[in-house]
């Protein structure tokens, strides 16, 4: 029998999604989810022919129809057309402060890892203080003294989630320093800062997306925590959690004017954890082939 | 011929805290290296040849107490800034590690690897570094340069990985390189290639080579000179040919009995005992405690003799 060596075949990246995507089912119908979801908040004017903001008080608290195909709430207004203004405002404060609090979060544990001794304690603890309160109570704080607008409510967020990516981001950081590469980095003249941007921060970067992915969830759900106890957007303005508070003036005799948007929420958290989940199970060598 | 030194240690001394006290593992150690030669530091694990080395570009950790002087273009690297010294790392004197397998970053490519170094220090854009790294593989005999540029190391041989290493190394056209055990980690067949590959470059390039090993048989392949360190101190300098034929520390002479020979029906014999720990180093000749000649004298630290070929014992004044 003569031996045949076959190298494995190059994949281009769009054969490699592929292959993923199959092995990952779950993640992929999350994937899908998200990707209609984020198109049909960007399509938003394109998908509803009613104005979010448009007051109609002899169509008030109506139910579905050919002309409102979600209802109307208390004031008239297109329940489907506010659905996808306030996915607008939702994903875009959720995908924001999620993003800040990664990049803050994982620089900041990175260096804290990186440099340990007081640099470490420092940032630490101060994140120790951060994770102490309870993750609604920082955001309520930081909203109710500064006020309700949406970089408030990103700040309050992201001050609220990122502790967790310093954590996160820390521990590799303090083994990765150890391995030799990064000695290596250092015989060839390269900055501390150079070191933790380019060697380290790459080799974390599989963690900390993960993470990521699962925090947007948790932003959008304070996002909707936040406006459902009155401290988000201002009215009018749509979002999610301001949809649901204000149903609920009248959950027993119309009830849809919560649930739908509630079901939208549920909706965009469950594609963004099954996203977290695949990837996580992408990034966990046990599980690899 | 009398070439002026690249660099020049003088009585270069390294100490740890050890539980509250200062240990000395290194021991006011001296030497030259020249322009041009492969200096071989060759001794036991433990006997401080690797951090001497790291101390050559002021690598070890902060907790690190250092002492004496190390001369390289004019200026001591113990006490220069750290901002110049980042300016010399890589750029004039490179170092290559022990394993090739951790030593390369897992998530960037071989060739943005070896393209780093020259865009940070020689101000290359990322294509014309690119293009220089083509070379640099060249240079070091990877064939089809090109796919392995965009290679993760974890595709790579270990063998491989230590001529991208070398690669690494070599980018900016040091000075000095100096190889920490490069061929340790390696088959025996691979380590005859890096050697020589290493060879072939210090002639191609001109540059000066300092080869951290423990191997004889490495030692006699490349070197043009050799240091053996026991235990912090360095005890025999001298020209490879010159040690293989009069070794004439006591420390030395055992050292070539440990190593099989092809030439002589030859009986190996191990050295007795074990280094002396860093805590507890005995006064006067290191060696002593395990030296088949030790008298009297030995209760007093011996000198190292002066001239090419150098000795640190008292019953070898004579030599040199």
């Amino acid at each position: 029998m003569t031996a045949t060596v076959t190298t494995p075949p190059q994949r281009t990246p769009a054969q490699r999604l592929l292959r993923l995507a199959r092995r990952n089912k779950l993640s992929t119908v999350g994937l899908i989810l998200f990707g209609l979801i984020a198109l049909a908040a960007i399509a938003a004017p394109l998908l509803s022919s009613h104005d979010p903001l448009a007051q109609n008080i002899l169509h008030r608290l109506e139910d579905r129809s050919a002309d409102y195909l979600l209802g109307t709430d208390v004031y008239g207004r297109d329940t489907w057309a506010r659905i996808l203004f306030g996915l607008r405002v939702s994903l875009l404060i959720g995908l924001i402060s999620t993003a800040l609090a990664m990049i803050i979060g994982s620089a900041l544990g990175i260096l804290a890892g990186y440099r340990g001794g007081w640099v470490d304690s420092l940032i630490m603890r101060i994140m120790d203080m951060l994770l102490a309160f309870p993750t609604l109570i920082t955001g309520l704080f930081i909203v109710a003294v500064l006020g309700a607008n949406f970089w408030n409510i990103v700040l309050a967020i992201t001050v609220t989630i990122l502790p967790k990516f310093a954590r996160v981001a820390r521990a590799p950081t303090i083994a990765l320093k150890e391995r030799e590469f990064v000695e290596a980095a250092r015989a060839l003249g390269y900055s501390d800062v150079r070191i933790m941007a380019v060697h380290i921060a790459p080799n974390v970067l599989g963690e900390v997306i993960v993470l990521a992915s699962l925090w947007a969830a948790y932003a959008i759900r304070i996002e909707a925590y936040l406006s459902f106890i009155g401290l988000g957007i201002a009215p009018p303005t749509p979002t999610l959690g301001t949809m649901i508070r204000e149903g609920f003036e009248h959950i027993l005799d119309s009830p849809f004017v919560s649930i739908y948007p509630g079901f939208a929420v549920l909706l965009v958290v469950l594609s963004l954890n099954l996203i977290g989940d695949g990837l996580r199970d992408a990034i966990d060598p046990k599980l690899r082939d | 011929m009398t070439a002026t030194p690249l660099m020049t240690v003088e009585d270069l001394s390294i100490s740890f805290r050890i539980e509250d006290r200062w240990c000395r593992a290194v021991n006011g150690v001296s030497f030259d290296i020249m322009p041009d030669e492969t200096l071989c530091l060759v001794g036991e694990s433990g006997c401080g040849k690797s951090i001497t080395a790291m101390s050559l570009m002021r690598l070890l950790p902060g907790s690190a107490r250092l002492g004496g002087r190390i001369g390289f273009d004019g200026k001591d690297i113990l006490t220069m800034p750290e901002a110049e010294l980042q300016t010399i790392r890589g750029r004039r004197i490179a170092m290559i590690f022990q394993e090739p397998m951790t030593s390369l970053n897992p998530v960037l490519t071989v060739g943005e690897q070896i393209a780093e170094p020259l865009v940070l220090h020689k101000g290359m854009g990322w294509a014309e570094a690119k293009r220089e790294a083509r070379h640099l593989l060249d240079l070091v005999r990877i064939p089809d340069a090109d796919r392995r540029l965009r290679q993760y190391p974890y595709e790579l041989s270990g063998g491989m990985r230590q001529r991208v290493m070398i690669a690494i190394g070599l980018a900016c056209r040091p000075e000095i390189l100096i190889a920490d055990e490069p061929t340790t980690a390696l088959d025996v067949t691979i380590q005859a290639q890096v050697l020589a590959l290493l060879d072939e470059i210090r002639r191609e390039q001109g540059l000066s080579i300092v080869l951290i090993t423990h191997d004889l048989g490495v030692v006699a392949n490349v070197a043009d000179r050799v240091a053996v360190m026991y235990a912090g101190d360095l005890v025999e300098t001298a020209p490879a040919g010159e040690l293989f034929d009069k070794p004439s520390h006591p420390y030395t002479q055992a050292l070539l009995r440990t190593v099989p020979r092809a030439d002589a029906a030859f009986d190996l014999h191990p050295i007795e005992g074990q280094v002396p720990s860093i805590q507890s180093m005995p006064e006067g000749c290191r060696f002593a405690p395990r030296c088949g000649e030790a008298h009297a004298a030995c209760s007093s630290p011996p000198n190292l003799s002066s001239g090419p070929h150098a000795v640190r014992c008292w019953a070898r004044r004579d030599v040199a």
